[in-house]
């Protein structure tokens, strides 16, 4: 099982561009520990004759038409912008 | 001291599909408004199902022939997971498992010499959104504004092998690929408006001392001049540091435009993450055979072939047909003169020359005159009314105003004298006052009568048929009159 510490936690806090404190550190390094240790349980299964599957829709699927329909939710989904300027999406500067 | 350069390109290439590569949004948002092309897909809100637009495989297909690539029967898309603002689903759709298409080639010319530079691989993905950062620059923006129109526009991404050895090359691979995607119609191509990205890794090997310098990827070169450019800058870079017996960062440099260097971008610490799993909500794309032969059917004739069947079938200098199949549109238009003129020499000389040279002053790509005005020029040649000097004075003219030859020479008052009568008048009154000169011509003197003919250019101020100037003088001096 791939070791969970406190390097791994950290690296993972700086992919998904967050910040916690070191006592979430500790409880999601705890959380992490169960939840991949009851996943090793799969390991017990022999799959050494298996190909993997990625989807279970391996045939041909037909293919979207290139015709522009226009979303009826372009409204709602801008009214959601939490803070908006001249039609764009203000958010914090990226290194600033 | 003997140094290498070492050059892979990465070339992104915009698509253009009327929609968007996942969901049915427009595809041209160039001048849009902000944030106003976007749907539940795009935007990545929960729940929403990416289906994957037809005309996106089949122009990637396209490109990929065209490239001489593998086509695969079975490609698949993938995840490709980074945190940034102008991704809003926070990761990307690409295909980095089973590509459309491997291993393919193409060729470029350099100096004359037919060079063929590897692909590697070539994928489809698509497009980020737009982020406008407020402030002197990326690092000292305190906020930026997301655009999320982008979001989702198809492209595909050619990645070459390190066949290229120079920045001209790199250039020149670039602008080869920009006329075969042009060719093909499915992309515009267009660098300043992103429609064509190109990053480069460059590396140089000092060959006495065996070294190969760390690899430095270089961004930001929105020109084919830019691409030679910052390259050169790059590889002098690379090249001093190996001089001074040091090495530079294996790093992401971008090209700072004002300055005219590069600058690097990202920080060595992190090295990237992106955790590449198979996409679950799409099945894979096949790409049966009998689709890719229909694709195949539809390619239409491509630069390289076109240079062979202009050399033989007009028998015009390779470097003529080389410079006139860049553009298809005047490939087009030159054959479409040639078929009515014939002279295909001649008028190949006048489209790179006169015309090219138009199109460059004007920054134009468009051509407002059709065939027909090449035509008429030709023949106004033909019958004597113009001289080849006229036509080209005239041409910018035509070319900018689209009016006819003969039109502008009217407009302009300039037409070529072959009245014969009135030039013999203007000999006759030369002869009269230079009798010196005529004795010189009748004592054998003959070269005397370029004076007569230079007198009669005078008098007309150039626009007179200079072979009928010549006779007319001969026969006059000659005293057949």
């Amino acid at each position: 099982m791939i070791k969970i510490d406190e390097k791994l936690i950290k690296h993972l806090e700086a992919l998904a561009a967050l910040e916690l404190t070191p006592q979430q550190r500790k409880s999601i390094e705890k959380d992490m520990q169960e939840i991949l240790g009851y996943m090793e349980l799969l390991n017990e299964v022999n799959v050494d004759s298996i190909d993997p599957m990625y989807t279970p829709i391996e045939n041909s699927v037909d293919l979207r038409e290139d015709l522009v329909r226009e979303s009826e939710c372009v409204d709602l989904i801008r009214s959601n912008f939490p803070k908006e300027r001249s039609g764009h999406i203000v958010v914090p500067g990226i290194h600033a | 001291m003997s140094y290498r350069t070492v050059i892979g390109l990465e070339i992104h290439v915009q698509l253009m599909t009327k929609t968007k590569a996942f969901c049915p949004c427009r595809a041209d948002v160039f001048e849009l408004p902000a944030n106003t092309a976007v749907c539940p897909v795009c935007t990545g809100q929960p729940g929403a199902l990416p289906v994957v637009n037809s005309s996106m495989v089949e122009y990637a297909a396209k490109i990929a022939l065209a490239l001489n690539c593998n086509v695969h029967e079975y490609s698949r898309f993938d995840r490709k997971n980074y945190f940034y603002p102008d991704l809003p689903k926070g990761y990307q759709i690409t295909q980095y498992f089973y590509p459309i298409a491997t291993s393919g080639y193409m060729d470029i010319d350099v100096d004359e010499q037919v060079k063929r530079i590897r692909i590697r691989k070539l994928h489809i993905e698509e497009d980020a959104g737009k982020l406008i950062h407020e402030g002197d620059s990326i690092t000292q923006a305190h906020y930026s504004l997301v655009d999320m129109n982008r979001c989702g526009v198809p492209l595909v991404e050619i990645v070459t092998e390190p066949d290229l050895s120079s920045p001209k090359e790199a250039r020149l691979f670039v602008e080869k690929l920009r006329t075969i995607l042009r060719y093909l119609q499915v992309s515009t191509g267009d660098m300043e408006k992103g429609a064509l990205r190109c990053d480069a890794n460059i590396s140089v090997v000092d060959e006495i001392n065996n070294i190969q310098s760390n690899r430095v990827e270089v961004k930001n070169m929105n020109s084919f001049r830019f691409i030679e450019k910052a390259l050169e800058y790059e590889e002098q870079r690379i090249i001093d540091a190996l001089k001074n017996g040091q090495n530079v960062e294996k790093e992401t440099r971008g090209w700072d435009l004002s300055n005219r260097i590069t600058i690097s971008m990202r920080g060595k610490e992190e090295e990237s993450d992106y955790r590449y799993f198979p996409e679950p909500d799409i099945p894979p794309v096949i790409l049966s055979e009998e689709k890719l032969d229909q694709i195949k059917s539809t390619l239409v004739e491509l630069p390289d072939q076109k240079v062979e069947r202009f050399v033989e079938l007009y028998k015009i200098p390779r470097y003529d047909a080389t410079v006139l199949a860049m553009d298809k549109e005047i490939a087009d238009f030159y054959e479409a003169c040639v078929k009515k003129i014939g002279k295909p020499k001649e008028v190949s000389n006048l489209i790179m020359t006169e015309m090219l040279r138009e199109m460059k002053q004007l920054e134009t790509e468009q051509i407002k005159i059709t065939p027909e005005h090449i035509y008429e020029l030709f023949s106004l040649m033909d019958k004597g009314e113009i001289s080849i000097k006229m036509a080209k004075d005239i041409f910018p003219q035509i070319f900018r105003t689209g009016k006819m030859p003969s039109q502008v020479l009217e407009e302009k008052g300039i037409r070529q004298i072959s009245d014969e009568k009135l030039i013999e008048e203007i000999v006759r009154k030369a002869m009269i006052q230079n009798p010196k000169a005529v004795e010189q011509y009748r004592s054998g003197k003959t070269n005397i009568i370029g004076y007569f003919v230079g007198q009669v250019m005078k008098e007309t101020k150039g626009s007179a048929n200079p072979q009928l100037v010549n006779d007319v003088v001969k026969r006059l001096l000659e005293g057949s009159s």
